[in-house]
């Protein structure tokens, strides 16, 4: 019985701690709540209503509290952006306000395009935001997000320089190999030699130095850093936050060959990557014969791109092949089966 | 075997017959010791190359190369015979531009061996690929503005202008087996002396055409020999790594292959001299002189690794640091002492003293200075390699059994090459030899 008794006790105590936690942090977050309310303060932002991608943008927010300019306050500008699933606010700039609770802020454009940006200000104060104001601004496609900005771009320095080192050094080799042809015809024919040995001896000498002119001259300039042309340019950067749409096989399905197997299909349009080889699923969910039978809502699904998965719309994947797609499965499913 | 080539009317003991007669004795003697020594590279080689088709099949999974040191003893290999090749130019090039008589016993083994090295050089290329067929990627889809193509494009015209090199100066005395040997050698063997003379029979416009192609390459090969090994210094300094920042390796390359080239030669020199009885020929002079340029050779290397340092060691970032500790104290300390007392201060030191500046005395030394260069050029590459570019933790490199079968492989097909050719080829300058002689004989009374 005494153990019991204990047990009682043991609990009684834990009830009581567990309650005057709970009250304090009521009490805690009244009083927190009530530090908001006391601090009133105000922001007033300034900013455009559109800026353009890679535009420096000027913004200027005023703090006041009760009327009265707050000075030497902490002001911070973010935008909602969205990382890996998660979604906050990522701070561009920060600033502190002058006697006239004026702050200016500035930072470059590099959101995607979106016709309502989402931005905030806010005041920083001691124990976490004490006011904020949100805004929206339109962003217009610009330049490029990052541009190569590496890269000696030197008219004169291009591959002939090396063209000519080439020639004149490969020259002088030939005119040496030569040589033993002169050699050869200077003979008078008492000497049993071939002669057509220095012939091939030339011609592979010559075959050889070509073989260096042809790589130079076929290959585009493709070293940034090196002369850049429009041809190899840097690849572009994505924009943050933008969703590339799915290219697909690419080009238009009219123009594709329509022999094209199911399993090709499968892994050229890229649904292997998600559902595995066997499509035992992964990323993707595995396709087996219970979706495979449906299918109408398989199509669908294809069509249309459940979840996460990429929308297979008919610029990218006609009906035919979605049917040799399924048609494939099928096979492999069943053969795959014990 | 002697006997063979003494010929009832030319059994007279003049300077010429004497050498025609010592010229020809490679040709067409072969002793027991000889086919021993062919089987054991041959059997090396054999080893070699079941190695590398072990790696072949499994990929380069087999050597100690992985993701953060990728390259290895193959790569290591690959400088250091590209390096050796650097003999032959310099014995040869600026020897005979500038008309340095005592050259002339010396200069086809040297371009010999520039030849062979080079071939061995590209084999290690191949071998370090992994996939060797992916060669052909370089012709159709090669980057002209990368310092691997302007290596390969480097490498193939030293390696075409030396091979042409090698033979334009021995088609006279190929000519020269041609006549004097058919009937004592193999069908197949005076076959290759007739096509290889190209129905040389002396003539004038025949002397004009020698004299015209050995003028052009003489000149040309110096500067392509240069371009090589500062090309070969750009494959590591251009790369993003920490200890082949330096501006001054094509001049380190340079220096380097001119110092291991010269010891190749004298130990080639020696073996050959002893075992084709030139001692005629290639006397103690030959011998002195070469071990003054390698005496000066190895002091330059000094100074190369000096100013390498010191320019590093004055900043002393962080990862330079790193390296200099791997190198200087714990992990490449025993090799880079090694390779800096052994292979730089003792030949010096042996050549500076008239006691042991003797035959021996530079073979030693230049044997010092061939495993000291080879290793050189491993922690040039491994140590770094092994500089981490972002931190994580250092990596380590050994070379698999694999990798060192390979390299045995390698070595012994180059010795093959050598052993052949002077098994097959006149070793001495034979016409060289005798329009020197000419000049001397006419300007001593």
């Amino acid at each position: 019985m005494n153990r019991q008794q204990k047990s009682i006790q043991q609990r009684t105590a834990h009830g009581l701690v567990g309650s005057l936690i709970l009250l304090l942090t009521l009490i805690a977050a009244l009083l927190g709540l009530a530090g908001r309310v006391d601090a009133a303060a105000e922001i007033e932002v300034d900013a455009p209503s559109e800026s353009t991608v890679g535009e420096v943008v000027q913004i200027s927010a005023t703090v006041t509290d009760g009327g009265t300019p707050v000075a030497d306050a902490v002001v911070t500008v973010s935008r909602q952006a969205e990382i890996g699933g998660k979604s906050g606010f990522v701070e561009l700039d920060s600033g502190t306000t002058d006697e006239a609770g004026v702050v200016q802020l500035e930072f470059v454009q590099y959101a995607a395009p979106s016709d309502a940006e989402a931005l905030q200000v806010e005041l920083q104060g001691p124990k976490g935001v004490d006011a904020a104001t949100k805004f929206e601004m339109k962003v217009i496609d610009g330049p490029q997000q990052v541009t190569a900005s590496s890269g000696a771009d030197v008219g004169i320095i291009n591959k002939y320089w090396l063209i000519a080192v080439l020639c004149l050094v490969w020259f002088f080799v030939i005119a040496a190999t030569v040589q033993l042809l002169v050699i050869s015809r200077a003979s008078d024919g008492s000497t049993h030699s071939n002669r057509l040995i220095p012939y091939f001896m030339v011609g592979f000498v010559l075959f050889t130095g070509l073989g260096m002119f042809y790589v130079v001259l076929t290959q585009p300039t493709m070293h940034a850093n090196l002369a850049p042309n429009e041809a190899f340019d840097r690849v572009p950067t994505a924009y943050v936050g933008e969703i590339y749409p799915y290219q697909g096989l690419g080009g238009d399905p009219a123009d594709r060959p329509d022999d094209l197997t199911g399993e090709v299909l499968y892994v050229q349009a890229g649904c292997v990557s998600c559902h595995g080889i066997n499509a035992n699923g992964s990323m993707g969910g595995e396709l087996d014969n219970d979706v495979l039978d449906d299918t109408e809502e398989f199509t669908e699904a294809v069509r249309e791109g459940p979840d996460d998965m990429p929308a297979f719309a008919d610029n990218l994947l006609t009906q035919a092949e979605i049917d040799r797609i399924i048609e494939f499965l099928h096979e492999t499913r069943t053969s795959d089966a014990p | 075997m002697e006997a063979l080539i003494e010929e009832p009317g030319t059994a007279d003991t003049t300077w010429e017959s004497r050498l025609e007669a010592k010229a020809l004795i490679p040709g067409t003697s072969t002793g027991v010791a000889f086919k021993l020594w062919v089987g054991g590279l041959l059997l090396v080689l054999l080893v070699g190359i079941v190695a590398y088709v072990n790696q072949y099949n499994n990929g380069l999974y087999v050597t100690g190369m992985r993701d953060r040191i990728s390259w290895g003893i193959y790569i290591a290999a690959f400088v250091f015979f590209a390096g050796i090749s650097m003999a032959g130019t310099l014995m040869s090039a600026i020897l005979r531009i500038t008309r340095a008589t005592w050259r002339t016993p010396i200069t086809r083994v040297a371009e010999a061996i520039t030849v062979m090295g080079l071939i061995t050089a590209g084999v290690f290329v191949i071998v370090d690929m992994g996939q060797p067929l992916r060669l052909y990627q370089m012709y159709l889809n090669g980057n002209w503005q990368s310092p691997l193509m302007w290596d390969m494009m480097a490498i193939t015209v030293y390696l075409t202008s030396s091979v042409v090199y090698l033979l334009v100066p021995m088609i006279p005395d190929l000519a020269f087996f041609r006549d004097r040997l058919p009937g004592r050698v193999p069908h197949v063997q005076s076959w290759m002396y007739g096509t290889l003379s190209f129905g040389w029979i002396e003539n004038p416009p025949q002397r004009r055409a020698l004299a015209k192609a050995v003028a052009i390459l003489t000149v040309l090969i110096i500067p392509v020999a240069v371009s090589v090994h500062t090309v070969l210094s750009f494959v590591f300094s251009t790369t993003v790594r920490v200890s082949w920042n330096s501006t001054s390796f094509g001049f380190f390359f340079v220096a380097g292959a001119i110092f291991s080239g010269v010891a190749v030669l004298i130990i080639v020199f020696a073996i050959v001299r002893r075992r084709y009885h030139l001692e005629e020929y290639i006397t103690e002079r030959q011998f002195t002189y070469l071990g003054y340029l390698l005496a000066a050779m190895s002091m330059i290397m000094i100074y190369t690794n000096a100013t390498e340092f010191i320019t590093k060691g004055f900043k002393a970032s962080d990862d330079d640091l790193f390296a200099f500790r791997e190198l200087f104290a714990t992990k490449f300390a025993p090799l880079f002492w090694f390779y800096f007392f052994g292979g730089l201060v003792l030949p010096v030191l042996i050549v500076a003293f008239k006691r042991t500046r003797t035959i021996t005395g530079l073979v030693v030394a230049s044997s010092f200075a061939v495993v000291a260069m080879f290793i050189e050029r491993y922690f040039i590459v491994v140590a770094g390699m092994s500089v981490p570019l972002m931190p994580y933790e250092p990596s380590s490199y050994m070379p698999t059994a694999t990798e060192w079968a390979i390299v045995a492989g390698g070595f012994a097909l180059f010795m093959l090459f050598l052993t052949l050719f002077t098994r097959l080829f006149p070793i001495v300058a034979i016409w060289e030899m005798k329009e020197e002689h000419e000049t001397r004989v006419e300007v001593a009374p």
